[in-house]
């Protein structure tokens, strides 16, 4: 019997069907088993051993719960947010989905669990953590923007992990640069050893470079080194007395021309950018992370900017023992940069992520609450960082001896300060990020980078204010007609009660960004 | 068929919350469900009962403001609506009318009218100052006090005229927000901070403050009265900060600061 390539190819068509409808249909009856509930959550990390480790927490999760089955959609990162937004408004969002306090539509598409984190969560019974409010279970105490919307004034997002940014290391290449495998612990040590790298690398004709990085992965250590050289110019900007700055607060700050990048502080801090840069892969701002990765797992790089997410990854990929260490900021010590400093300094405020949001519309909101109580228990966050090396959130959970590397360092000074950044919003951070190339350049300096900032950033924080205006009036609008939608449904006797508009806060931050636009255009220096 | 089910589901579900026949509509809203919230209660509007007719009024004025997407024509009905039931009467959809008339100047409509806006504020807070819709509006009168309606005016003597307020406030939410609202001016404006510091201290005491902004707060009131030399008081509320908030990034810095305070004075 002769197959044509024809018929061949509708065999093909014809079996792809077949298997696409049994996958349905397993799916279809699977939901309508009667015995059992099922939820879906959607999420988008795909690095090494996350996927895992959900799955090992839905099992265990349904060996306690045998009445629901939960499954998991894992979504690549670069569509997952107009996929899950296009699911939300099509009514076919999952019972849980990761997202982020910054995308749109919070209050649309999901709903508060603000009374459910203010009790016990039963998963902790027979732990120190046994009687708690679940909020207060989380080492950040659920005070991330992901878990507390403050524009909704409500609880949304359960976090699952937390991530900073390390430098990662080959370390029997450490040992046959230097004769060690430890890391450098000052920054002059850390100058000294890529000085020793580039002998290394021209000793041996290797291609070496000292660090690997990428455009995208420089970013938080960037703004860790900017934090770094900045707290005496972060204490001055404080004029709120808070003991922190938010981005907005510097932006303006920046309009009224109570600081410049021409600030001392900031002139040491971009001295400091540039070296960093000159210890990295040359053109690293047109490279991708995947790039950075493939230098570094290939030898080619002794070090690499690496976030905690990408750390499980290499556990995988790399024939080689790591280790990873703190970027070593300058100190008061520090010869040339001391007296900017302030010891010691924190690594930043703890920012849990990976939140998990509960649909508004969902047909199984106490399943799916109750599946994010067993995730965010002692038992779930064990299992969640043996089988995923990331790091966990829940009080008293110990990280993997691999992810303990990457533990976040909180003690210290912080300003949460966005020098790089004044607005706390894209235009103005991501025209700044646009221009390192002014410092990082071949022929590149700290004088061309100031240059271009001073011509360009008033005019970017103005437009980041311009959308804040936008979006808190927004927010106004729909938090009144809420608001006054509670007050209605309060009890007759609780009528007297305020009606909670959005908070007045937030709308002075309206009324404070529009005074700030009105401020008159300062001439270019 | 299916219209009746939902209002079923919605009666259902509203209805350990209120007996109200409106009670759905007003579900509907808090879900952010307009065309659901408008078809009940227009299903009302026509009812012999006057109050509930009228609140079935205020109901469709409400929720044209959220029903996507929000046209002209649509403010003008609900303007129109809300006039009506402001000026004939002085039930709660009356007082809630007039609050609406002056959140559509201010914020609802796409060019701000801060004049307008704080025209029907202070009627409302004249005629009905005791409501919850007055006390509502004062701090957002204060804002548009502070910020919006004399620009020219030095913004010290903006924030003297918000202060005014204070002797209309009825209820310890509006009285916290306006002592809240008024600090924050003080700092906005780079005004002598020790200003703030008796306003953010009656902040607190009227214990309204919703957990972000108390964070805050506590923190402002210590840093405040350690800089004028009231070492009790600092010392009393950076630890009020630690016991609350034990893992805020601050905690260092608060715990350097109270070291300061706890010293013997030299």
């Amino acid at each position: 019997m002769k197959f044509s390539g024809r018929l061949i190819a509708f065999l093909l068509l014809g079996l792809a069907y077949a298997v696409a409808t049994f996958l349905v249909l397993r799916h279809t009856m699977d939901e309508v088993r009667s015995d059992r509930v099922t939820i879906r959550m959607s999420q988008w990390q795909l690095e090494g051993g996350v996927r895992e480790a959900i799955d090992a927490i839905i099992r265990r999760y349904e060996q306690l719960n045998p009445r629901v089955h939960v499954v998991q959609i894992a979504v690549p990162d670069p569509v997952y947010q107009p996929w899950i937004q296009t699911q939300m408004i099509g009514d076919t969002g999952p019972d849980l989905a990761e997202y982020s306090w910054g995308w749109p539509d919070i209050a649309r598409n999901f709903q508060p669990i603000t009374a459910e984190v203010m009790q016990p969560n039963p998963y902790n019974r027979g732990t120190p953590l046994a009687g708690r409010p679940w909020r207060d279970t989380f080492i950040d105490g659920m005070t991330s923007s992901d878990n507390y919307v403050q524009a909704l004034s409500d609880y949304f997002g359960v976090s699952l992990t937390t991530h900073v940014m390390r430098i990662v290391f080959n370390r029997p290449l450490l040992r046959d640069i230097t004769g060690r495998d430890t890391p450098p612990r000052t920054y002059r040590e850390l100058l000294a050893l890529c000085d020793k790298v580039h002998a290394y690398d021209r000793a041996h004709r290797l291609d070496l470079v000292p660090l690997a990085n990428s455009r995208t992965t420089h970013i938080n250590l960037t703004g860790e080194v900017m934090a770094s050289l900045t707290p005496r110019l972060s204490a001055q900007m404080d004029f709120q007395h808070r003991l922190k700055l938010d981005p907005a607060d510097l932006g303006v700050a920046y309009l009224r021309g109570e600081w410049s990048y021409d600030s001392p502080d900031l002139t040491a801090a971009f001295d400091v950018l540039r070296e960093f840069g000159a210890m990295c892969t040359p053109g690293f701002m047109q490279r991708e992370r995947d790039s950075a990765l493939t230098d570094f797992v290939a030898g080619r790089a002794l070090m690499m900017v690496t976030p905690s997410w990408e750390a499980s990854s290499l556990l995988q990929l790399c024939p080689f023992a790591l280790g990873a260490f703190r970027f070593p900021y300058p100190r008061e010590d520090d010869p040339v940069y001391g007296r900017f400093t302030t010891s010691p300094m924190s690594e930043g405020q703890l920012f849990t992520g990976m939140p998990f949001y509960v649909n508004r519309h969902t047909r199984h909101r106490a399943e799916a609450i109750d599946f994010l109580r067993f995730m965010s228990s002692q038992e779930g966050a064990a299992i969640f960082t043996r089988v995923s090396n990331w790091q966990p959130v829940t009080l008293g959970v110990k990280a993997s001896d691999f992810a303990d590397q990457f533990k976040l360092q909180p003690d210290g000074y912080c300003w949460y300060a966005g020098f790089l950044g004044p607005s706390g919003h894209p235009d103005a951070s991501k025209f700044i990020q646009s221009e390192l190339g002014q410092l990082w350049n071949n022929g590149g300096s700290v004088d061309a980078f100031r240059r271009v900032l001073r011509a360009g950033v008033a005019d970017k924080v103005r437009d980041d204010f311009r959308r804040d205006i936008i979006a808190g009036v927004s927010n106004a609008r729909r938090e009144d007609v809420a608001a006054v939608a509670a007050a209605e449904l309060a009890p007759a006797n609780a009528r007297a009660e305020p009606v909670r508009l959005m908070t007045v806060g937030n709308e002075i931050y309206i009324y404070q960004t529009r005074a700030a636009l009105a401020l008159p255009v300062r001439s270019t220096p | 068929m299916k219209t009746a089910i939902m209002l079923l589901g919605f009666c259902l579900a509203a209805g350990a919350a209120s007996a109200s026949p409106l009670a759905a509509g007003w579900q509907a809203l808090a879900n952010y469900r307009a065309v659901d919230a408008l078809r009940i209660f227009d299903g009302v509007r026509a009812a012999t009962d006057t109050a509930l007719a009228r609140e079935a009024r205020f109901g469709h004025g409400v929720a044209l403001l959220d029903l996507q997407p929000v046209t002209g024509a649509q403010l003008d009905e609900a303007r129109r609506v809300f006039t009506e039931l402001a000026d004939i009467g002085a039930d709660d959809a009356a007082q809630g009318a007039r609050f609406f008339l002056g959140r559509i100047a201010q914020h609802h409509q796409p060019q701000p009218d801060p004049v307008e806006a704080a025209r029907q504020f202070r009627r409302l807070v004249s005629e009905h100052g005791n409501s919850r819709w007055a006390q509502a509006a004062l701090s957002r009168l204060a804002l548009l006090q502070i910020y919006e309606l004399d620009p020219a005016a030095p913004p010290a003597v903006r924030i003297a005229e918000a202060g005014k307020l204070l002797a209309q406030a009825r209820t310890p939410a509006a009285e916290s927000e306006l002592h809240y609202t008024i600090a924050n001016a003080l700092f906005f404006y780079r005004l002598p901070a020790a200003d703030a510091l008796p306003h953010l201290l009656a902040a607190e005491r009227l214990r309204q403050l919703d957990w972000p902004t108390r964070v805050e707060v506590l923190v402002q009131i210590a840093e405040l009265s350690r800089l004028a030399g009231d070492r009790v008081q600092a010392a009393k509320f950076y630890r009020t900060f630690l016991v609350e908030n034990p893992r805020d990034l601050r905690v260092y810095i608060v715990r350097q600061h109270l070291a300061e305070v706890d010293k013997p004075a030299p």
